[in-house]
């Protein structure tokens, strides 16, 4: 495979906000959609003027994406693994995260290699072959749609899976250039402990003698939703238009915040418990890493690292792996 | 009157002075290992374990580490990649 020939590009398929990464760098477009043909705030004469989200039309219908979409037309949202397949769900969002992406970073002209991230849930038991092969027959081929009325394409060559936590662990112990990090790889052959706080996932997956550790490998719905959810009991907000608040500090989440934490730390002790005081280290990574931090490098007695860069550090990572097996 | 003790070497040592920091952790077995040695046998210990298999450029010691890294992640991976 000619290096030259071909774009790589690791992927966070996440439920708060989609995640690319390759050569020129990161980006993250929040997992807010919202279907067109309602009123356009903007054109209210008065009211301070908003960028508009990205408008992506396909066959499907058109679609507004990204921080605000749910201003602009009617919110869709599903938290449902189902949801982060096939053109008609999750589609429209990929199609505005590589809008944006080159927009930022200049067109993709080669055919693109993905390694692309899923939740732990996802990708565990007998049904992962399923998914990943329902992933891999969406995103493979040539895409076409309009984004903001200007066609793009984009070829994708090949697609490759591995749950999200992975590319936390392979972030950490290779370099930029998808190689060993020596003081890092040896991570590789102890026990190492990887949490991945996300939108709607608590991902825990243990990684010992080479392979994954079964009894600690789990993923529950106690991820950012969670805190939102607590401070909107009524559900008089969409999750996108809280995450939005919470992105901004808008959002008070003073006394939410504790409860959460609390509700994570249980997840974290009930799955792992004593077992986690063995782990050489505990990589933290997400979103929900960050508002985290203080609650978790506690629990963690020192032992947690938390990347430069928590929330890319997923797709990061997958695009690292890209590199390392080229 | 004759000299004595030990004949003094016509060849003059080399010092070489050699400061570094290891890491607890990932260095535990190193820092072991000096700390086993009596007292003033660190040299003779060290050029010992050098010339022991350790005089290999660092790129050798390199590659080996990086080749057991690549085979744990092959291993990890069979189990995760799809």
């Amino acid at each position: 495979m000619n290096d030259n020939n071909f774009f790589y590009l690791g992927e966070d398929l996440g439920m708060g906000a989609n995640k690319l990464f390759g050569a020129p760098g990161g980006l993250q477009v929040l997992s807010q959609v919202a279907s067109n043909g309602t009123q356009h705030l903007s054109n209210v004469v008065g009211l301070r003027q908003r960028q508009r989200p990205l408008e992506i039309k396909t066959e499907q219908g058109s679609f507004y994406i990204g921080e605000g979409a749910h201003d602009y037309g009617r919110p869709v949202e599903n938290l449902n693994f189902d949801s982060l397949i096939g053109v008609h769900n999750r589609g429209h969002l990929v199609y505005g995260s590589f809008t944006r992406y080159q927009q930022q970073y200049g067109p993709i002209d080669q055919p693109v290699v993905m390694m692309v991230g899923l939740p732990l849930q996802m990708m565990s038991g007998e049904a992962a072959s399923g998914f990943a092969s329902e992933v891999r027959g969406w995103l493979k081929g040539t895409h076409n749609w309009l984004a903001d009325g200007k066609e793009q394409r984009i070829e994708i060559a090949e697609v490759k899976l591995t749950p999200q936590p992975v590319g936390a662990l392979f972030d950490y112990v290779l370099d930029d250039e998808g190689k060993f990090i020596p003081e890092h790889a040896s991570l590789l052959k102890q026990e190492v402990g990887i949490l991945s706080v996300g939108f709607n996932t608590l991902e825990m997956l243990v990684v010992r003698d080479r392979a994954p550790v079964e009894r600690f490998t789990v993923g529950q719905t106690v991820g950012v939703r969670r805190l939102l959810e607590l401070v909107n009991p009524n559900g008089s907000y969409s999750l996108g238009e809280l995450d939005t608040a919470l992105r901004s500090g808008r959002l008070d989440i003073e006394a939410a915040l504790p409860v959460w934490a609390r509700e994570v730390n249980g997840e974290i002790e009930k799955r792992w418990g004593s077992a986690m005081k063995r782990f050489a280290r505990v990589i933290v990574v997400g979103g929900g890493a960050l508002l985290l931090k203080d609650a978790l490098t506690r629990q963690f007695s020192g032992k947690a690292i938390l990347p430069d860069e928590p929330v890319l550090s997923i797709a990061r990572g997958l695009y690292k792996l890209l590199l390392m097996k080229k | 009157m004759s000299q004595r003790g030990r004949p003094k070497n016509p060849e003059r040592s080399v010092r070489i002075v050699l400061s570094g920091y290891l890491n607890p952790e990932y260095d535990a077995d190193i820092l072991a290992w000096l700390n086993a040695i009596p007292k003033g046998q660190r040299m003779n210990a060290l050029k010992t374990a050098l010339r022991n298999g350790g005089l290999e450029q660092e790129q050798s010691l390199t590659s080996n580490l990086s080749d057991e890294s690549q085979s744990a992640a092959d291993a990890l991976l069979a189990n995760w990649e799809f």
